[in-house]
């Protein structure tokens, strides 16, 4: 555990480029129509930083029409990716703290083709409206925030949603959309979570500029190990992030499967699950503990497995001595890694594995805490826990082995629980993974759920037209 | 104290389970509490009804715009059912607060308390408008399943 315990401190520069992020971020509050000085600085600090990079000149040019109140589009797109390298590189740096702590390589950067997806010109119009949409929302700010503001862009959305080529674009901006909306008015500036908004603002922005191209992806066979769940969803999307080892011969790697869906706000808790019938040979592997033989399935190079349900259940394992296996931090097992573009890297898409015991959970005013000897401590990232998940605050104050994803959110590292056992004072060890209720509800599924009753409206209104 | 979290507070409110067979939409947008409630008698037909913000004003009419037979001065069943339902989705209090009813919203604790405080009157609108964001609505459900990575969706939990 002695590694592990440098991540209580950040890394060399990162406090004084939070700081710079959350004073840009500031810029939003008001909308860049009404900076006053302060800000002006802030935009001044960041062209200094960027000056030497590509950035420099854009930034440079920015920073000048926004003093002469000349508000131009490509500014925006300037500033925007200004901000998303500022998160490149926190990911980087933090990155490379956590692996080192945990005495694992580093990861190798990957020759991916760098060119965006040739999109055809209704999309690249959709685009073009996206990032307009965006560069009125900069402009007026997210204090002036209004429903005039946001209902524009409803068509050029619906537009989107449409359109499967740009579906990471669609979930991201459906879920910000309805974020703003349901805030809106703001009549307490106090209320804005100007980090999450201006976040959103830039994924949306850097996603509107252009689309990765579909990743490459070679047949994959071997046996593959579950550990549970992450579930995330908004009010109009729900994803499933299945979270695994494959081995192959000699080859292990880490991987996932992501299935995703669109829903709708009527749709919560357990019938969510009811979103996914192709989920379903993940969902009984995961609630047997049995593994999973795949043959030929598609993954991608940074270790995402394209689910085509190619697939038998296997042995049956025991998740957590497997966990330990792989990501104890004291163990050498050379495992592959996620990769994750370059493009995408922010710090909230950390997610380094790993196994812990010997600890002793404490409630912190409400907060878990796992602790050890010696006084460190690693808060549990209860924000990032999905109720679906199962993993409530009774079971995890109970457990004595934890496998999850080391998180860095708000200055600060935390894990999310993605298998827990717990050892109760009678009896046997007992197993509890992330999202095994799932296969119950699927098996099972309520008379009259709002699933079933939505798709007879929407087959008998939609079709009728 | 400025918040540095990528990731929302998590609601603790319960958001109850409505009732889909009677009322499959229900929203507070814009200015209103607007929604669709199932006719009980006749499967193919629907009632569009709204309340709007602030005045207080509503309508109920079928989706093919004949108005609801229930309005004899005082909202319909419907519109009452739809109070019911959005109180049960969003709760009380924000149903109350969203359509700008005076005094202590706390004391708020069912449709009827909300009906007696509003003192509207019937105003005629066509129902178009609703039910497109109805059919927008049931559009999402015909939407592709997707089987990419989603990084994006790392912000919402």
């Amino acid at each position: 555990m002695e590694g592990i315990t440098a991540i209580q401190f950040l890394p060399d520069g990162m406090r004084d480029a939070l700081d710079l992020v959350s004073a840009f971020d500031a810029c939003f509050i008001p909308g860049f129509a009404n900076l006053n000085s302060r800000h002006q600085q802030t935009l001044q600090s960041l062209q200094r930083i960027f000056a030497h990079t590509p950035l420099g000149q854009p930034l440079g040019e920015c920073l000048t029409a926004i003093q002469r109140h000349e508000f131009l589009e490509p500014h925006f797109i300037a500033l925007a990716m200004a901000r998303a390298a500022l998160h490149g590189a926190q990911f980087d740096a933090l990155q490379q703290q956590v692996r080192t702590a945990l005495g694992r390589p580093p990861i190798a950067e990957l020759e991916l083709p760098d060119q965006a997806a040739v999109l055809p010109t209704q999309l690249q119009a959709w685009l073009g409206s996206t990032r307009h949409w965006l560069f009125e929302l900069a402009l007026t700010g997210f204090a002036r925030l209004d429903v005039s503001v946001l209902t524009p862009f409803m068509a050029t959305l619906a537009q989107i949603q449409g359109e499967p080529a740009l579906t990471r674009l669609s979930v991201l901006l459906t879920g910000f959309f309805y974020e703003l909306l349901e805030a809106a008015p703001v009549v307490d500036a106090n209320n804005i979570p100007p980090a999450r908004w201006v976040d959103l603002w830039v994924r949306a922005m850097v996603g509107a500029i252009g689309q990765p191209p579909p990743p490459l992806t070679e047949a994959v066979s071997g046996e593959l190990c579950l550990f549970g769940f992450d579930i995330h969803q908004h009010e109009h999307v729900a994803s499933l992030i299945a979270w695994g080892v494959l081995e192959n011969g000699g080859r292990a790697q880490v991987c996932r499967v992501t299935l995703s869906s669109y829903k709708v706000g009527a749709i919560s808790g357990d019938e969510v699950w009811l979103l996914f019938p192709q989920a379903a040979l993940l969902l009984d592997a995961v609630a047997q503990r049995r593994v999973l033989l795949l043959e030929a399935m598609p993954m991608s190079l940074s270790g995402d497995l394209f689910w085509n349900g190619h697939a038998n259940l296997g042995r049956k394992i025991n998740p957590m001595n497997l966990a330990a296996h792989w990501f104890d931090p004291g163990t050498s097992q050379s495992l592959t890694p996620i990769y994750l573009a370059p493009a995408d890297r922010h710090p909230i898409q950390l997610a380094e594995p790993i196994f812990l015991n010997d600890y002793t959970v404490q409630d912190r005013d409400g907060d878990l805490r796992l602790e050890w000897g010696g006084g460190f401590s690693l808060p549990v990232a209860m924000e990032r826990v999905n109720s679906l998940t199962g993993m409530v605050y009774e079971l995890l104050i109970q457990s004595a082995q934890f496998f999850g994803l080391l998180r860095f959110n708000a200055g600060y590292w935390s894990v999310q629980p993605l298998a827990v056992s717990t050892r109760p004072a009678k009896g046997k060890t007992q197993i509890f993974l992330s999202g095994e209720g799932g296969m119950v509800v699927w098996q099972k599924p309520p008379k009259n759920n709002s699933v079933a009753i939505l798709h007879e409206r929407a087959s008998r209104l939609l079709r009728k037209r | 104290m400025v918040n540095h979290s990528s990731l929302k507070k998590q609601n603790r409110v319960v958001i109850g389970k409505r009732d889909l067979q009677k009322a499959p939409f229900v929203e507070l947008f814009a200015s209103r509490l607007q929604g669709v409630v199932s006719s009980g008698s006749d499967i193919e037909r629907v009632y569009v009804s709204f309340f709007e913000a602030g005045t207080f004003n509503y309508y109920c009419s079928t989706n093919n715009n004949r108005p609801c037979g229930g309005l004899r001065g005082t909202p319909c069943q419907h519109l009452q059912l739809l109070i019911k339902e959005a109180i049960v989705q969003y709760g009380a209090e924000q149903v109350a607060s969203f359509l700008q009813i005076p005094g202590d919203l706390t004391q708020i604790k069912s449709e009827q308390d909300i009906l007696n405080r509003m003192k509207g009157t019937l105003t005629k609108e066509p129902a178009g408008d609703v039910f497109s964001r109805f059919l927008a609505y049931l559009r999402y459900l015909d939407l592709a399943r997707s089987d990419q990575p989603l990084p994006e969706m790392s912000w919402f939990v």
